[in-house]
């Protein structure tokens, strides 16, 4: 890669960086692996970038990117979740704030993986339906679908918080 | 939801561990050794260097071994692997692990490469330190002086990172103004570092050649050149000895590396073509002396 183009790269993962590795968060909940996921897609990004630095979509690239990695990892077998049959309990709450804050993670914590992308892609990213599917390689009526089971369960979890 | 909600969800961010640094010498190293593999499919964007290179596998001793995945040590006729990295394009590493430490291996490799390339260079030629003998990260190693290059292979589902396994070395020339720069990977045949054993198809957007043919002692030697569109030369020579031994030996007149564009520091690279392959074909430049 040309050092104009390098630089290029740079400017784009600073720029980029924090959202980056609030949304690996969000999908894993673990700042230690946001950071892994967030420096494996750029590095996939570096490998590719001289060829997409100019495509019209470049952070929907960089998402999918994030996105598939983040599924790959969690289909590692020695990642793979204990399915549970309830709920965690939620952590001791000392404000609404938090009590708010903790409820959210706990929800995204409790989806399955492509259902919390979903979630996430839909309204952190801010992505349309179809900009989801397209990321999620699925169709936009599961998108809608798994968000809206999504939803369901927030909703859940806000009125067992409530009672 | 909105975002709002997920930002205040998130709460304060802790400081960043992503070494942006560190990923692009990973992958400029990754993408250095790719194009050594397969140089016409990466030299549209330009290369720059004299390598000589051969995988090693190391011996019983080395801290190594251990990490070398199932992938990368199969042999030609192991069954297919639900591991994605068992379907690597590149072949398996194959021949007898090399009688030396990785330490002892360095050594010896860098005094051969660097009486051959002494003798052959213009006189009065200094050779100093290059960027690509930086390895690992923070760690330069003197004008020549191989250093093992050498990661796991880890899955990202769509690929496979890691798996080096091979001797590097690197100088620049430098003859008053002019400087070039010479490269050197050495690995066990086959690996992500293996030399050229065809001429393939031209690199789109240069001018070269090829030239392929079989050396004294039945070595399958590949001859390169080829011209980058900023204008810096490649000269560089692919053996595979038939004691399993692969050399690259890479010269180019700019002093770091042409890959990263600019004009040529030097009418032509360091070496010529006929020096290169007078250096890799040195008896001397084998795993197993």
């Amino acid at each position: 890669m040309k050092r104009s183009e390098e630089a290029g790269y740079r400017d784009y993962v600073t720029a980029r960086m924090e959202v980056l590795r609030r949304t690996a968060y969000l999908f894993c909940r673990d700042w230690h692996l946001a950071d892994d996921l967030v420096s494996i897609t750029i590095g996939k990004l570096y490998r590719h970038w001289p060829r997409v630095r100019r495509v019209a979509h470049l952070d929907a690239y960089v998402r999918r990117i994030l996105v598939r990695t983040w599924l790959d990892e969690k289909a590692r077998a020695w990642r793979r979740e204990e399915p549970a049959e309830t709920l965690p309990e939620p952590v001791v709450l000392p404000t609404d704030d938090v009590v708010e804050r903790i409820g959210l993670l706990e929800l995204l914590d409790a989806l399955p993986p492509r259902r919390r992308a979903a979630v996430v892609l839909r309204y952190y990213c801010d992505l349309s339906i179809e900009e989801t599917a397209e990321i999620l390689e699925c169709s936009p009526g599961t998108v809608k679908s798994q968000t809206a089971r999504g939803l369901d369960s927030l909703r859940a979890l806000v009125a067992a918080s409530q009672s | 939801m909105s975002k709002d909600q997920f930002d205040a969800a998130i709460g304060v961010v802790p400081p960043s561990t992503v070494d942006l640094e560190a990923v692009l010498e990973r992958e400029r190293r990754r993408a250095r050794v790719r194009r050594v593999v397969n140089p016409w499919t990466a030299v549209g964007a330009g290369v720059a260097a004299v390598a000589v290179g051969a995988a090693v596998v190391l011996t019983p001793g080395d801290p190594g071994p251990s990490m070398v995945s199932p992938g990368a040590a199969a042999t030609p006729s192991a069954p297919p692997s639900s591991d994605p990295c068992g379907h690597s394009p590149y072949p398996p590493q194959t021949g007898a692990p090399i009688p030396e430490s990785s330490a002892v291996a360095a050594g010896r490799l860098t005094k051969v490469l660097t009486t051959a390339v002494r003798q052959r260079v213009a006189a009065g030629t200094r050779l100093s330190v290059n960027s690509q003998g930086q390895y690992p990260k923070g760690t330069q190693h003197g004008p020549l002086t191989f250093y093992h290059v050498f990661s796991a292979q880890v899955s990202h589902g769509d690929g496979c990172s890691g798996g080096e396994d091979y001797f590097s070395a690197a100088a620049t020339t430098s003859e008053g103004p002019r400087r070039g720069n010479v490269w050197a990977v050495v690995t066990r045949l086959g690996g992500n570092a293996t030399p050229e054993t065809e001429c393939g198809p031209s690199p789109v957007g240069t001018q070269g050649s090829c030239h392929r043919r079989t050396g004294p002692h039945g070595e399958t030697i590949v001859e390169q050149t080829f011209t980058l569109p900023d204008g810096p030369t490649v000269n560089r020579t692919n053996v595979a000895r038939s004691d399993g031994t692969g050399v690259i030996v890479e010269a180019q007149n700019v002093a770091d590396d042409a890959k990263q564009g600019g004009a040529p520091d030097m009418p032509s690279p360091p070496l010529s073509l006929a020096q290169l392959t007078e250096v890799a074909l040195d008896p001397g430049l084998t795993l197993y002396p």
